[in-house]
């Protein structure tokens, strides 16, 4: 006899709920369709499996869109899965479910759903309902953008257990009782001619354990800026578990809004990316985050963006972006705002990606560098090589003289340059560490797409004093940009 | 040190943290306090204990999982994930693998029962039901009745 008949049933059962757990995960190969009907294929392998299979409930709670294809298979999830919580997670774009016809079968069981995850042509009047017990609703529509005009909206009432919501493209009002203790908020794709920015406050005022908001594309008239209250005179709002906020692609004017309705020691993950590179958005990047102490900085240079991300141990990641970052002065003085607003007195590893002299002078870049000097871990990515040539080879004073690791990624340096930044960092790092106590480690140089790089010149690079690595192939360059 | 006695009669002196990530003995000890007399366990071979034991000896140093894990676990949706030293170490022969998740069940070691259960519910899942009774050598012992309800199942989830 076969071991896994000598199983108890408990063990059975665990496993059975182990292998339908992951079918909620949406798999754009079809797999998922196998992984959704795993509660049937185990319900018609034997007798006892399947005597098991259907005292299990919980095996049957997850309707995702390889169910809802199937309103009779849908119909039997419902029906097996009693009166156990629902979690409802369909995708409807482009293929054959019908949205409206999901949300018809659900109405009668509404009383149960702790997840409801929509996404496609959705009757959202119909969404009208009480959900006592829902935790997590999630909707993103077809549209490609909503406004408060529109009165076709979900009115879901009881939603006392609710702490997670997400609305892409799908206008709510603001004062809806469905904005009440939350723990998650993200809003998306929507426009708010008449609705105030005031009840943004309100809704913060009303989630006093809020722990991420997130906005995207979200924006509000003037005029009813106009009308709305002048937050000066309002208290700060004390927001303790708040640990992200992402607010991108809005206008500056707003991300400074919402950033000062609220305090917050804990923000562990900031993400702001304006749509217009106003200079107000560095002065309350300064109030929120002068406190914090960076680690780790990266520093992007994108064709239309200028994006920063930091990492320390109060505030693990920041990621900040100006999107129309895409001339040249602005660039320079975006990063002289940098330097002077944020601070950078411990970063111990600088990434730098897409450095180019047309988007920031070099002698602009060794200003900042020199405002760096814990540097530990320097990183070039896709950049100019004159900025590594300048800064590291330079005959002055080395910047970043701590610096004992460098990783050059796709940087096409001259085989010669290489070897001279590779001997005089050798000679630099040996003599600064010759009077340091203990045994430091060697100079590390990881090269990576470098062009240059064949086998004659690595030999050389291995004769010096410090370690080499590389990443691909000698002489190939594996990317493309 | 801790010296445990397997059903076919073969001792294995352990380190205490060790033989401790099993509830069973770790309890065993507690009751017993300070004792040389070996524990047997009368439920695994010598074969399964030195594969459990290897187990033991690699998670010795983290965290037992407290009550609250386990019902924070429980009403979680489950996922198949598995660690990469504990993939390799359940690489083993079906038959293994089954004693193997007896055992942490009847030794209470509750990491080591996930992994096999999810090690099984990983072979099961994308499988149809005749490739399951295949893979494990389960007799397809429906009546007519049955059957037919089946069938009717598979109707409707037939692909259109």
């Amino acid at each position: 006899m076969h071991a896994i008949h000598q199983l108890p049933n408990e063990i059975l059962a665990t496993i059975f709920e182990h292998a339908v757990g992951a079918h909620t995960v949406p798999d754009i190969n079809g797999r998922e369709r196998l992984t959704a009907k795993a509660p049937i294929n185990i319900s018609q392998t034997s007798r006892r499996w399947r005597g098991l299979a259907l005292s299990l409930r919980g095996l049957w709670t997850t309707i995702d869109t390889a169910v809802a294809k199937y309103p009779p298979l849908t119909s039997l999830f419902l029906t097996r899965s009693r009166f156990a919580p629902l979690e409802i997670n369909v995708f409807a774009y482009g293929c054959s479910i019908n949205s409206r016809n999901i949300v018809r079968s659900l109405i009668d069981h509404a009383s149960r759903l702790r997840t409801l995850k929509l996404r496609g042509d959705v009757d959202f009047k119909r969404l009208s309902f009480p959900a006592p017990r829902l935790q997590v609703l999630s909707i993103h529509s077809i549209d490609h953008a909503v406004s408060d005009s529109d009165d076709l909206y979900p009115e879901l009432s009881q939603t006392f257990s609710l702490r997670e919501v997400e609305f892409d493209a799908l206008y709510v009002p603001l004062d809806s009782p469905i904005f009440q203790g939350l723990t998650r908020l993200s809003l998306s794709l929507i426009t708010f001619r008449t609705t105030p920015p005031g009840q943004i406050r309100r809704i913060l005022q009303a989630c006093p354990l809020m722990a991420e908001l997130r906005m995207l594309n979200i924006n509000f008239h003037t005029a009813s800026v106009e009308n709305s209250d002048s937050i000066s005179s309002l208290p700060l709002l004390n927001m303790p578990a708040m640990r992200t906020v992402t607010l991108t692609l809005m206008r500056s004017w707003l991300s400074c809004y919402i950033l000062a309705l609220f305090s917050s020691p804990n923000i562990s993950n900031l993400r702001l990316s304006a749509i217009d590179a106003s200079p107000e958005i560095f002065l309350s990047l300064k109030n929120v985050l002068s406190p914090f102490a960076f680690r780790t900085l990266r520093i992007e240079l994108l064709s239309s963006s200028f994006i920063i991300r930091g990492e320390g141990s109060a505030l693990q990641s920041l990621d900040f972006g100006l999107i129309s970052c895409t001339n040249g002065s602005l660039t320079t003085a975006r990063f002289r705002d940098l330097g002077s607003n944020l601070s950078l007195s411990s970063v111990e590893k600088l990434d730098i990606y897409g450095l180019y002299r047309d988007s920031i002078p070099i002698s602009v870049f060794a200003e900042f560098l020199a405002r760096v000097p814990t540097i530990t871990t320097l990183a070039f990515e896709t950049c100019d090589p004159a900025f590594v040539e300048t800064l590291v080879l330079g005959s002055q004073p080395h910047l970043c003289t701590q610096t004992s690791v460098l990783r050059l990624t796709d940087v096409d340096i001259t085989a010669d340059s290489l070897i001279r930044l590779a001997a005089s960092r050798a000679g630099a790092h040996s003599t600064l560490m010759a009077g340091s106590p203990g045994t430091k480690p060697r100079f590390r140089l990881h090269l990576s797409s470098c062009k240059s790089l064949n086998p004659e010149i690595r030999s050389m690079l291995e004769d010096l004093p410090i370690d080499v690595f590389c990443d691909t192939k000698l002489g190939g360059s594996a990317r493309q940009h | 040190m801790v010296n445990l006695v397997t059903s076919d009669n073969e001792s294995f002196t352990v380190e205490k943290a060790v033989a401790s990530r099993s509830v069973l003995i770790k309890n065993m000890l507690e009751d017993v306090g300070e004792s040389d007399q070996p524990i047997p366990l009368p439920n695994v071979t010598a074969s399964v204990l030195k594969k459990v034991l290897e187990y033991c000896d690699h998670h010795k140093n983290e965290p037992m999982p407290t009550s609250e894990d386990l019902a924070a676990e429980d009403t979680r949706k489950r996922t198949t994930d598995i660690g990469e030293w504990d993939q390799k170490f359940i690489q083993v022969d079906q038959e293994m693998l089954f004693e193997i998740i007896l055992a942490a069940n009847y030794l209470d070691i509750k990491p080591l029962l996930d992994v096999g259960c999810k090690t099984v519910a990983n072979m099961i899942k994308g499988k149809t039901p005749e490739e399951i009774r295949k893979l494990f050598n389960i007799v397809n012992d429906f009546t007519p009745e049955e059957e037919a309800q089946i069938k009717k199942e598979n109707e409707w989830a037939e692909d259109r």
